[in-house]
């Protein structure tokens, strides 16, 4: 009788003592806010080792939130998608200039806290950015996205080389075509590097010719089939024939039709192709890869003698932070956020891991040098890709993207190019206003 | 022994369970997100009916991708299946020591992994530094030297050719295991009546070998449909059109890779005109191929 008393008496502990247990650690979560962040970075780029500084700053700070970060890399969205369908979206979600497209529908507006003070700084929140990125973010007057990186883009070269050869920075296309044609009397070192499997990066070459002949606008205007427009301006064909005068003339490397990203911009770090042209992540993520003397900087895209369109105008894109409407802690994830976007921890990521800061009144990054007077220049900017890839990006895929690799591939003289430009656009327009 | 029905139903059920959740379930559920417009990042899916697959027929990447299939499907199947008979008869009644050695190195790219493969004809196909081209410009034949993989000519028979170095093992090892079961007797009695190795091939093994043939041809057409892991990796992302085949393309269609189109709907609908594509060669090809089986 005792015996059983005894075992009656353990179980009934073991089931309180459970009970405590459960009841502990249900408290302890509900005092502790978990933030959701799906990254667009994967594990050791610089950008994602800065993250982690400030997460643990951040949550050092504010011992309560735990920032519970994933790591996903380029295809983030397919994590996040999942999440969004069975109704527990992350809180943010890094990513590409895309994502505030992609997502407005689903995304809080930040004006609110924009106009209040910043993390570290006297002024608001808004003040504090340089503004367009923000102004590239805003749709219907609501800022759906903060910059986390701001890009421009422009012909990255080694200076170095520019020294030894003495060369100087081409302001227009013929100088730039000088420029090529010395580099090339060096043997063993290509004036330009491509990777001709990264066709989103060529197309560079192509739209920012037709931007400098006609006018980024009005490339936009005639890609989005303005009516009165078509690829038949002559400035299109001219592009297209400068662009295979390049490929002609020899100035990219030898097998460069076959190269895979990242060949490029590894040849161009040890020392074999002069320059090339890409966007400001390239000094962040070429840290590790170049040797410690080397020395690069920055050209914007040369204008193009007799051209319409302004040879200041340069590209200004950002990587971007946005917060789901539907998440439970929205407001930590704001204040991460602007914890994210002080002068403090922007000047770590300046400094530190050489990545261009969208803040006012940060340094320039190594590699970078001539960005701050490209940007100050620059009457005009645009987005990515003059814009043309966001706004109906199945237009981008199957019309302009697949064409333009003709080009490179050789497969179409550059009036069969235009032509196939113009048909492509028309049939695709026909298609969708049937729709 | 005998089993009760229900004993029975017991016993398969949670492979009806398993067959059910893992395949059939999500396959209606496919059909019905192909009948959608639906990026994936909202709750609702907006019914379209059939405008899915109109839009398939006019989508010249798609039709582009389809002709890169079937040229890996007839082209790369011919060469495949030819091969891996001739290794076979030539390996399966050698009795030589290296017999062991040969089938094992023919037999191991097989086990490894589709990362790895393109990864090294990646480097083999390297315009500036690769093998090939290497091997070619030592010949003094560096005329024919080219980027294998970004020329429209080139690029989806050189990705043939790296499949067909994969695979050939494991066809091989099947033919190898249905010609072991032709009797020795009758080869004995053929050479007697003074038929040649062709004939002896032609009129003996290639019939016998029926079952084996049926077999591979059903799983190559399955697995070059179905293509997508060695073009992924080889071009890291959204190929060129030359290298596109249906499984590239829906995963750029659907999962946005490169370009920003977030479409699962139409990505499904791709998926479901796969399926029928895998499906409906396979059934067609067992049903003429279903013969009394040959009994020895």
């Amino acid at each position: 009788m005792r015996k059983k008393l005894r075992i009656g008496y353990l179980i009934v502990g073991i089931i309180v003592s459970f009970l405590l247990l459960v009841g502990a650690v249900s408290f302890a979560k509900e005092k502790t806010i978990t933030v959701k962040y799906v990254s667009f970075m994967n594990e050791g780029e610089p950008f994602q080792q800065w993250l982690l500084e400030v997460i643990k700053g951040y949550e050092t700070v504010y011992p309560n939130v735990k920032i519970d970060a994933i790591w996903a890399g380029r295809k983030n969205l397919v994590k996040v998608r999942p999440m969004i369908a069975v109704g527990k979206p992350p809180e943010i979600v890094g990513g590409d200039p895309e994502l505030s497209y992609l997502l407005k529908n689903s995304l809080y507006s930040y004006n609110e806290e924009l106009e209040i003070k910043a993390y570290d700084q006297d002024k608001k929140w808004r003040d504090t950015f340089i503004p367009a990125p923000l102004e590239q973010n805003t749709f219907e007057g609501k800022v759906l996205a903060i910059p986390q990186i701001v890009y421009t883009s422009g012909f990255f070269y080694n200076v170095k080389m520019k020294e030894e050869f003495g060369l100087q920075v081409p302001e227009t296309w013929s100088e730039f075509l000088t420029v090529c044609e010395k580099v090339k009397q060096h043997p063993g070192i290509s004036p330009l590097g491509l990777d001709n499997m990264e066709i989103d990066y060529n197309s560079w070459y192509f739209w920012w010719l037709a931007a400098r002949t006609i006018g980024a606008e009005e490339v936009y205007d005639i890609a989005y089939n303005k009516p009165g427009t078509s690829f038949e301006n002559p400035g299109f064909l001219e592009a297209a024939q400068k662009v295979r005068g390049l490929i002609d003339k020899g100035y990219f490397p030898p097998g460069f039709e076959g190269s895979i990203w990242p060949s490029a911009q590894m040849l161009w770090g040890q020392g074999k192709v002069f320059m090339f042209f890409c966007g400001a992540w390239i000094p962040g993520e070429m840290l590790g890869s170049v040797p410690k003397d080397f020395k690069m900087d920055l050209f914007r895209f040369p204008a193009v003698e007799g051209g319409k369109g302004d040879p200041t105008t340069i590209a200004t894109w950002s990587n971007l932070w946005v917060i789901l409407k539907e998440a439970k802690h929205t407001e930590a994830a704001v204040d991460f956020v602007k914890y994210a976007t002080s002068l403090k921890w922007q000047n770590v990521m300046v400094d530190k891991y050489l990545q261009p800061s969208a803040l006012r009144g940060t340094s320039v990054p190594y590699g970078l040098a001539s960005q701050p007077l490209i940007i100050a220049q620059a009457k005009k900017t645009v987005r990515q890709y003059l814009g043309i890839r966001f706004d109906d990006p199945q237009m981008w895929l199957t019309v302009y993207r697949s064409t333009v690799d003709k080009l490179f591939n050789r497969k179409d003289t550059p009036e069969q190019f235009v032509e196939e430009l113009e048909t492509k656009k028309n049939r695709y327009w026909e298609k969708k206003a049937k729709k | 022994m005998r089993y009760s029905k229900k004993s029975i139903l017991i016993f398969i059920l949670p492979a009806f369970i398993w067959y059910n959740v893992g395949f059939f379930y999500p396959a209606i559920q496919a059909l019905r997100v192909s009948l959608c417009e639906w990026s994936g990042f909202t709750a609702n899916m907006r019914y379209i009916g059939l405008d899915n697959f109109k839009e398939l027929t006019t989508d010249d990447i798609f039709w582009h991708s389809l002709q890169n299939n079937l040229f890996i499907v007839f082209v790369g199947g011919g060469i495949m299946i030819s091969l891996s008979l001739f290794f076979a008869n030539a390996l399966s009644r050698n009795h030589s020591k290296i017999k062991s050695f040969l089938i094992n190195t023919i037999f191991t790219p097989y086990v490894l992994a589709g990362v790895a493969v393109a990864l090294l004809w990646n480097f083999i196909y390297n315009p500036q530094f690769g093998l090939l081209n290497g091997i070619l410009r030592t010949l003094s034949l560096g005329y024919l030297s080219r980027p294998w993989l970004s020329q429209s000519t080139t690029a989806i028979p050189a990705i043939t050719i790296a499949a067909i170095w994969w695979w050939i093992g494991f066809y091989m090892v099947l033919f190898i295991a249905g010609m072991q079961r032709i009797p020795p007797t009758l080869y004995e009695a053929a050479r007697i009546d003074g038929a040649t190795g062709w004939q002896r091939f032609l009129h003996i093994t290639l019939p016998l070998l029926r079952e084996a043939l049926v077999i591979c041809v059903v799983m190559w057409v399955i697995d070059s449909l179905k293509f997508f892991d060695l073009i992924y990796v080889m071009v890291r992302g959204c190929p060129p059109d030359s290298l596109q085949v249906i499984g590239t393309y829906l995963y750029v269609i659907a999962l946005g890779q490169r370009a920003g189109v977030y479409r699962m709907g139409y990505g499904t609908a791709i998926g479901v005109v796969l399926f029928v594509l895998i499906l409906t060669p396979s059934i067609i090809y067992l049903h003429f191929a279903r013969r009394k089986a040959f009994e020895y």
